[in-house]
């Protein structure tokens, strides 16, 4: 304490208050955090509502309002790769909690090769994303593949199914493996941490009423757990809702436009229609949807109850 | 005091922002001796030659250091992807770039082409095969130097054929017919296509459109021309390969070209439907099982006569944005020229887009084939000339593949496509 007041004292004298000081220091981080996030993102919205069309430099960049997002929600593929987009991140949420907290149950208990276990499910979470689905498309392959080797071999199917591109729904339980596979260890992992900070005193107290198993994970872990729960539902939907590389490399949105994501659509408007205005509109709402999503959250993990 | 600690912050900013300037500026010359640095970025050099060309060009251009930059890895749509963000920022760090035969519409009226007619005059653009001269042409304005030419033809298996005492077939329904008979599926697939939603998909579309007699616009680029009965037959005869003849490979609506063309030159297949590039894969590449097996030839036709391939192939621009158009012109312009191609065709197996290449007696002696390649070009088409060209592809891509899938009728899909392309092209007349 004292050493710290004295500090302070060696800097007035030095012409500087600690509040002065603490700009001084922050001012940094918040020029980077503004140059790399706040400007692109103003910046976005500006665009979002002009009309600009890089391929059409003669219609020049004029001021079209809200003209932007009223096309994309009147346009099917849009209100579609929202759908799907909802959808997906579901699903995919859903089935990684289900698995998350059997898996976090299990590596809480005592077993012989715990760590060993706890760190070989986190692989398929270390691994970079593109890769992972570079993996899969190739075991999902319908002539070079592992999967159809396996189930042919089994003889489950007669003959090999390009799972990613023949119905919408071959690619949408296709993609909800890879996606299962890589994010689940993510979910137990926190969900994990969550268990441990429970302490057992609670579980003793519990035996010496008589309480059962099922009581116990009832009364005890789930709302012990509410925070853990929260916090792995928060990051997983939003990064669900934005996620791209996955469908990038796996089916760019096929067949058709089954699995176009809205991330995708605003890829292909963007980068490949160069329409800049438009694809900045789908950006806009995409991170609207994400922030109200955080809100629901947050708000429901600062209630007392 | 205070005062002084405003002050080095403040210098550090600006001695910071100094030095970025500087290197900025000056960071491709070599002070004093006004030497410059192009940067090129062109496709992977598979077979080595890079030194040599670059040897080539500084020994004629003593000032110039040529520094090559790899393209994306995934094929043409990344590199399209990857050039329009760097274009679009307006970045000058790439000089000179190869672009695909499809692009110069799009990325000319963008404005970030620099036009070539200054250095490129008629007389040089005439040794080149006109089809690829007119793809870089756009309002009458030259945007590429050629480097290599592409187009579709038919790989098929000559040891095949010949054992089951078949000609190779002239006509679709042909190929169809000797598929079905000889195919054993899954070791032995008739006839492997890329059906994936990519420009592979389009080039073939147009190959059976244009071998019935349709088209796909009209001349003036601004009318639909695809809903008509040679369009919806053409689409039909592809959903057919798939699900009636079952000749094509599974997986076709996701492989990617090369993932094609690895079932090929693995020997499993009879028919494949490719680019030039499968020649040398099939007969020089180390991991090639049908050496010596494969013959090429002109696709086959619906009607007598129209036999049609689909242009490829690929041509150096120059980036409006360079600070050393001189320099990165002479590089363009190099890297195109006749003395470029001809080491590229000799050790680096590509077929050359210049006339007197194709017609230098050392290229006729070590590569004949070439020879016989270049006489399909007279059959070749270039895909419609718009600079919405891709987004209209990527909207009829995803409406092919609903017919192919079955989950349209042809004659739904071209409808379907032409209610969303038709808007655009009204545009277009603005």
């Amino acid at each position: 304490m004292f050493s710290r007041t004295e500090a302070l004292n060696r800097i007035k004298q030095q012409g500087l208050s600690q509040r002065q000081l603490g700009y001084i220091l922050v001012t940094p981080a918040l020029l980077l955090v503004g140059f790399v996030s706040v400007y692109p993102f103003l910046t976005t919205i500006w665009y979002s509502l002009h009309k600009i069309r890089l391929n059409l430099p003669a219609e020049g960049r004029p001021f079209v309002g809200l003209q932007n997002y009223v096309t994309l929600f009147q346009s099917g593929r849009f209100r579609h790769s929202l759908l799907i987009t909802s959808l997906f991140s579901s699903a995919w949420v859903a089935v990684e909690f289900v698995f998350g907290l059997c898996i976090a149950l299990v590596l809480n208990r005592r077993f012989r090769g715990r760590a060993l276990v706890r760190a070989s499910v986190l692989v398929p979470w270390a691994m970079a994303l593109v890769i992972t689905a570079l993996l899969w498309q190739w075991m999902f392959n319908p002539v070079f593949g592992l999967l159809n080797a396996i189930l042919m071999a089994l003889k489950v199917i007669k003959e090999p199914i390009n799972w990613l591109g023949t119905t919408a729904f071959s690619a949408y339980l296709s993609v909800l493996v890879v996606d299962v596979w890589r994010n689940t260890p993510f979910v137990a992992l926190i969900l994990l941490a969550g268990l441990q900070g429970i302490p057992g005193t609670l579980y003793e107290a519990a035996r010496i009423d008589g309480a059962s198993r099922v009581g116990c994970f009832v009364h005890i872990t789930m709302p012990q757990l509410k925070h853990a729960i929260l916090v792995a539902l928060l990051f997983r939907s939003i990064d669900a809702f934005r996620s791209f590389d996955l469908l990038y490399v796996l089916t760019q949105g096929g067949p058709g436009r089954s699995t176009e994501i809205a991330s995708l659509f605003a890829y292909k408007t963007l980068f490949q229609y160069l329409d800049f205005g438009k694809g900045s509109a789908a950006t806009v709402i995409m991170a609207l949807v994400t922030t109200a999503l955080s809100i629901v959250y947050v708000t429901s993990l600062s209630s007392k109850d | 005091m205070k005062k002084a600690a405003w002050l080095i912050i403040l210098s550090i900013i600006a001695a910071s922002l100094c030095a970025y300037l500087l290197s900025s500026r000056s960071g491709r010359t070599v002070p004093g001796t006004g030497r410059v640095t192009i940067r090129y970025m062109d496709h992977a050099d598979h077979f080595g030659v890079t030194p040599e060309i670059h040897a080539a060009f500084e020994k004629k251009y003593p000032n110039i250091k040529l520094e090559y930059i790899r393209t994306p890895q995934g094929g043409a749509d990344r590199m399209h992807d990857k050039l329009v963000t760097m274009l679009a920022a307006g970045d000058s760090s790439i000089d000179v770039f190869t672009i695909d035969v499809i692009w110069p519409p799009e990325l000319a009226s963008a404005g970030w082409l620099l036009p070539l007619n200054e250095w490129f005059s008629p007389e040089e653009q005439q040794q080149y095969i006109p089809a690829m001269i007119d793809a870089q042409t756009v309002n009458g304005s030259i945007y590429g130097v050629p480097n290599l030419m592409d187009f579709g033809a038919l790989f098929y298996r000559k040891d095949i054929l010949e054992e089951a005492g078949l000609e190779p077939p002239k006509t679709w329904m042909e190929l169809v017919e000797i598929a079905r008979k000889l195919q054993q599926p899954p070791e032995l697939f008739g006839y492997v296509s890329n059906f994936k939603a990519d420009q592979q998909l389009m080039c073939e579309y147009f190959e059976f459109l244009y071998s019935n007699g349709g088209e796909f616009l009209d001349e003036s680029g601004k009318e639909i021309r695809f809903t008509s009965r040679e369009s919806i037959e053409a689409v039909q005869f592809m959903v057919d390969m798939v699900n009636k003849y079952k000749i094509v490979q599974p997986g076709n609506t996701t492989m990617s070209v090369d993932e094609g063309r690895a079932i090929f030159t693995e020997g499993r297949a009879i028919f494949h439907r490719n680019w030039l590039y499968v020649w040398s894969m099939s007969e020089y590449h180390d991991a090639s099982k049908v050496k010596g097996k494969v013959g090429v030839m002109l696709l086959p036709t619906f009607k007598e006569g129209l036999n049609t391939s689909t242009l490829g192939g690929w041509s150096y621009c120059v980036s409006r944005f360079t600070k050393h158009r001189e320099e990165a012109v002479k590089a363009a312009l190099f890297l195109g020229g006749a003395e470029v191609q001809k080491v590229r065709a000799l050790k680096g197996n590509r077929v050359p887009p210049m006339i007197p290449v194709l017609n230098d007696p050392e290229i006729i002696a070590e590569k004949p084939v070439y020879v016989d390649m270049a006489k399909f070009a007279t059959r070749i088409r270039a895909r419609p000339k718009s600079p919405f060209y891709t987004q209209i592809s990527d909207i009829f891509q995803a409406q092919l593949q609903e017919a192919i899938l079955m989950r349209k009728t042809p004659e739904q899909a071209v409808n379907d496509a032409a209610g969303q392309i038709k808007p655009l092209l009204e545009e277009l007349e603005w």
